[in-house]
C-alpha cells in the first residue's frame, strides 16, 4: 500500500510540471489588458509607479524566469540567510489587490468546501438512493421517472439551471407569495437569512449533473450486478431479497459509483467556476474566475496550483477507499 | 407407500417470452430417496437446469410460470409453498452447488462469511460459533490450513478450492438434498474426479441424496443409482444407472454415448460420431416427437405423435415409439455412415 502510494505520488510530478508549464505559456502569449493596467481600472498610473509595479511583480522578465522564480517560492524549504528553513509555499502577491495569494485562497477555500460537502451529499443521498429504487423496480414508473429525468439532468447546462433555479425560488417565488418566502440567490450571507439557507441553490445546482450521473451508474451497476452467479448463490442460500440487495450486491455495485462520486468531489474541490460564479459565491472557483479577467496572474497560478494539490489528494484517497471496498485490489491479486 | 424425500410430478416450467411461449422443462417425473444420486443428463438446453431451479423457486417469476405438475419434498409441494416458506429450505434442506465457482462466490466478502451465513440465517448460530463452523466445514472438504483460509477471499483460491468451498457453504446446514448443478464442468479432469469423490464421501457420511446435473455421462456412470435423460424440457429415459448404461433404450441416449470418445473401441482412424444437428428450438414445438428431426431412427408416426413416457421394463422408462421392440437396437454402422 505505502509502495503503491509512493507511485501515485511520484507519478504527480510530470502532471504539476506539465499544467503549471503549459499555464505559464499560455498566460504569457494571452492577449488583452495588462495586469497593472487592470489595477488602475480607467486611471492612467504614473509612468514611475508604472515601471516600478513592473520590476516587483517581475513583469519583464521572459516567462521561463517567472516561471523559475514561481517554483522557487512555492518550495516549502528555502535557503534564507545561508540556512535551510522550513518556510511553507509561497504562492506571491496579488497584482489586482496587492494582498498574498495564500491568504486570499485560505480565505475562500471554506466557502469551496462547504458548498462541496453539501453537493455531495445530496449526491450520495440522492443519487444512490434514486439509482436503487431504480433499479430494483426496473420498468416501474419510479425507474422510468429517474431514467427520464436523469437524461434531462445530464445534457442540461450548469448556469442555465442555476440561473433557472434563480429564478424560480429568488424571483417567482417572492413575487407569488407577496415576499414572504424565497430563497437567497447571491453570496454565502446575508441579514435575511441564516447561512445554510445560501447553500441550497448553489448546493444543487452544483449536485445536479452529478446525481443523476451517481443515480444512472448505480442503477446500470446494480441491474448488471444482480445477473453474476453469486447472487445466484446467494438467493440459494436462503437469503431474503434484502439481503441478497444490501449485502451481496451493494458493496459490488458501489464501487464505480464511489469512484465516480470521488473523483467527483476532487473536482468540486477544485472549485465550482460556473456555480460559484452564478451565485456569486466567494469560493476559489469564483475567485479563480474573477482573477482570469482582471488579468491577475499570481493568484490564477497560485489558484490552479492548490487545485492541482486538492484534486491530487482527493484522487489518492479515493484509490484507497477503492482498497477498502474490494480485496482483489487490496491483495494485488488479479483472481485468476 | 413409504414417502419419498422428493417426488417431482410431471412438472412444467415454462417462459413466456415476447417471441412466444418457451417449454423449458415440459413434464419432468422422478422420485429420490436419501443416499440415493440421481443423474441428470442432456445438451445444454434441454432443462436439466432450470426442473433444479424451478423447484428452488430461483427461477424469476415472470417470465417464468409453472404450468403444470408438482415438487413434493418430505410430503410439502415446494411449488404451492410462499417465498417466506421456500427461503427457509433453500441453502437448508435443500443446497445448490453452481457451476462455475470462479464467479459463484461473492468477491468483496470473505470465505468464511459466506459460508457462515447460511448457518446464521437458517440455524440461528452467533456469528463467533458460525466462524468456528466454518473452519470445521473447509476442514471436512479438505482445504488445508482451513484456520487462516477462513480469512481468506474468494480470489486466493484455485477453481477446484473454490468448488470445494461451494459444496463446503451447501453442507453447512446439513441438507437432505444437494443439487449440483455440472459442478465440475468448469474444472480441470484431475480436479474433477477429486470433487466427484469428495461429494460421494460425504454423501455416505451425511446419508443426503444429491442430484447431479451434468452433461458428462462418464460422470453419471462413476456416482449415480438412477438416471434421468433430458431432451428439449422433456425426459427421453429414466432407469436404474444400470439399466440406462447397459441397456439404454431410446436412441438420444444411443446418440450420447456414441459421441463419447473412446479410447478402448475406437482406433486413431476412427472419426468420433457426434449427433447430427441441432436441439430443436423450445418455442412453439411441433407436435410429434422433439427428437425426430435428428433421430436416424425415426419413423413416420414420429412426426405424427409425441411419445409418452413409457415403462418398458421394470422402473425403466422411455419416450420413444419403438423403445423396446423387438429389433429395435442401436446400429453403429449407422453412426460410420454419418462420419463417412
Amino acid at each position: 500500500m505505502l509502495q503503491y502510494i509512493t507511485k501515485r505520488i511520484i507519478q504527480f510530478i510530470p502532471v504539476f510540471f506539465g499544467v503549471t508549464l503549459a499555464l505559464f505559456l499560455i498566460s504569457n502569449f494571452m492577449p488583452g489588458a495588462d495586469p497593472i493596467q487592470m489595477r488602475f481600472g480607467e486611471r492612467t498610473p504614473p509612468p514611475e509607479v508604472k515601471a516600478q509595479l513592473i520590476q516587483q511583480f517581475g513583469l519583464d522578465q521572459p516567462w521561463y524566469v517567472q516561471y523559475g522564480k514561481y517554483l522557487v517560492a512555492l518550495s516549502p524549504v528555502k535557503t534564507v540567510d545561508g540556512a535551510v528553513k522550513w518556510t511553507g509555499p509561497d504562492l506571491g502577491t496579488s497584482i489586482y489587490t496587492g494582498r498574498p495569494v495564500m491568504t486570499i485562497f485560505l480565505e475562500t477555500y471554506p466557502y469551496t468546501i462547504r458548498l462541496a460537502l453539501v453537493a455531495i451529499m445530496i449526491e450520495i443521498i440522492v443519487g444512490i438512493g434514486a439509482g436503487v429504487i431504480s433499479a430494483v423496480k426496473q420498468y416501474s414508473f419510479a425507474d422510468v421517472f429517474v431514467t427520464l429525468s436523469t437524461s434531462i439532468l445530464v445534457s442540461l447546462p450548469v448556469f442555465w439551471l442555476g440561473l433557472m433555479l434563480q429564478y424560480v425560488f429568488g424571483i417567482w417565488l417572492k413575487n407569488a407569495t407577496g415576499g414572504a418566502f424565497y430563497l437567497p440567490i447571491s453570496g454565502a450571507s446575508s441579514v435575511a437569512f441564516p447561512d445554510w439557507v445560501h447553500l441550497i441553490l448553489p448546493g444543487i445546482t452544483l449536485a445536479s449533473v452529478s446525481t443523476a450521473y451517481a443515480a444512472r451508474i448505480m442503477r446500470s451497476q446494480l441491474l448488471e450486478v444482480n445477473n453474476q452467479d453469486y447472487i445466484r448463490t446467494a438467493h440459494a442460500k436462503g437469503l431474503s431479497d434484502n439481503g441478497v440487495l444490501w449485502h451481496h450486491a451493494m458493496k459490488n455495485a458501489l464501487i464505480p459509483v464511489v469512484t465516480f462520486i470521488g473523483l467527483d468531489l476532487g473536482a468540486m474541490f477544485a472549485g465550482a467556476v460556473l456555480t460559484e460564479t452564478v451565485f456569486n459565491w466567494p469560493g476559489v472557483g469564483f475567485t479563480l474566475a474573477r482573477s482570469i479577467f482582471q488579468r491577475d496572474f499570481p493568484v490564477v497560478f497560485g489558484g490552479v496550483t492548490v487545485m492541482l494539490f486538492a484534486v491530487m489528494i482527493i484522487n489518492l484517497l479515493v484509490d484507497i477507499s477503492y482498497a477498502f471496498l474490494d480485496p482483489r485490489i487490496r491483495f494485488g491479486g488479479s483472481g485468476e | 407407500m413409504a414417502e419419498h424425500l422428493l417426488v417431482v410430478d410431471d412438472l412444467k416450467m415454462h417462459f413466456h417470452t415476447r417471441d412466444g411461449v418457451v417449454k423449458a422443462v415440459d413434464g419432468v417425473s422422478y422420485t429420490l430417496d436419501s443416499g440415493e444420486t440421481l443423474g441428470v443428463v442432456g445438451e445444454s438446453g434441454s432443462g436439466k437446469s432450470v426442473h433444479a431451479l424451478t423447484m428452488m423457486g430461483l427461477i424469476p417469476m415472470p417470465p417464468g410460470k409453472v404450468e403444470g405438475g408438482d415438487v413434493l419434498f418430505r410430503g410439502t409441494s415446494l411449488i404451492a409453498m410462499n417465498d417466506d416458506d421456500l427461503r427457509k429450505i433453500r441453502g437448508n434442506e435443500i443446497a445448490m452447488i453452481f457451476q462455475d465457482p470462479m464467479t459463484s462466490l461473492n468477491p468483496v466478502y470473505r470465505i468464511g462469511r459466506q459460508l457462515a451465513e447460511p448457518l446464521i440465517i437458517h440455524k440461528g448460530f452467533s456469528k463467533h460459533d458460525a466462524w468456528a463452523r466454518a473452519v470445521e466445514l473447509l476442514r471436512l472438504v479438505g482445504i488445508p490450513h482451513p484456520e487462516s483460509r477462513v480469512r481468506d477471499y474468494p480470489h486466493q483460491f484455485s477453481g477446484g478450492m473454490r468448488q470445494r468451498v461451494m459444496i463446503a457453504m451447501a453442507l453447512a446446514c446439513d441438507p437432505y438434498i444437494l443439487i449440483a448443478d455440472e459442478p465440475t464442468t468448469a474444472l480441470d479432469v484431475t480436479i474433477q474426479a477429486q470433487i466427484i469423490e469428495l461429494m460421494q464421501e460425504i454423501q455416505k457420511r451425511t446419508n443426503s441424496a444429491i442430484i447431479m446435473i451434468t452433461h458428462d455421462l462418464g460422470v453419471v456412470a462413476d456416482i449415480a443409482d438412477k438416471v434421468l435423460v433430458m431432451y428439449a424440457g422433456k425426459p427421453a429415459e429414466v432407469g436404474a444407472c444400470d439399466d440406462v448404461f447397459y441397456k439404454p433404450l431410446h436412441p438420444y441416449t444411443w446418440g450420447l454415448m456414441d459421441s463419447i470418445p473412446r479410447h478402448d473401441i475406437l482406433d486413431a482412424k476412427t472419426e468420433l460420431c457426434p449427433i447430427k444437428g441441432q436441439p430443436p428450438s423450445l418455442i412453439d414445438a411441433p407436435p410429434g416427437c422433439s427428437f425426430e428431426p435428428r433421430c436416424p431412427y425415426a419413423q413416420d408416426v414420429c412426426r405424427e405423435k409425441t411419445p409418452g413416457l413409457r415403462e418398458i421394463s421394470e422402473g425403466h422408462y422411455a419416450a420413444c415409439h419403438f423403445a423396446g421392440d423387438e429389433g429395435f437396437e442401436r446400429n453403429v454402422v449407422a453412426c460410420a455412415g454419418v462420419s463417412a
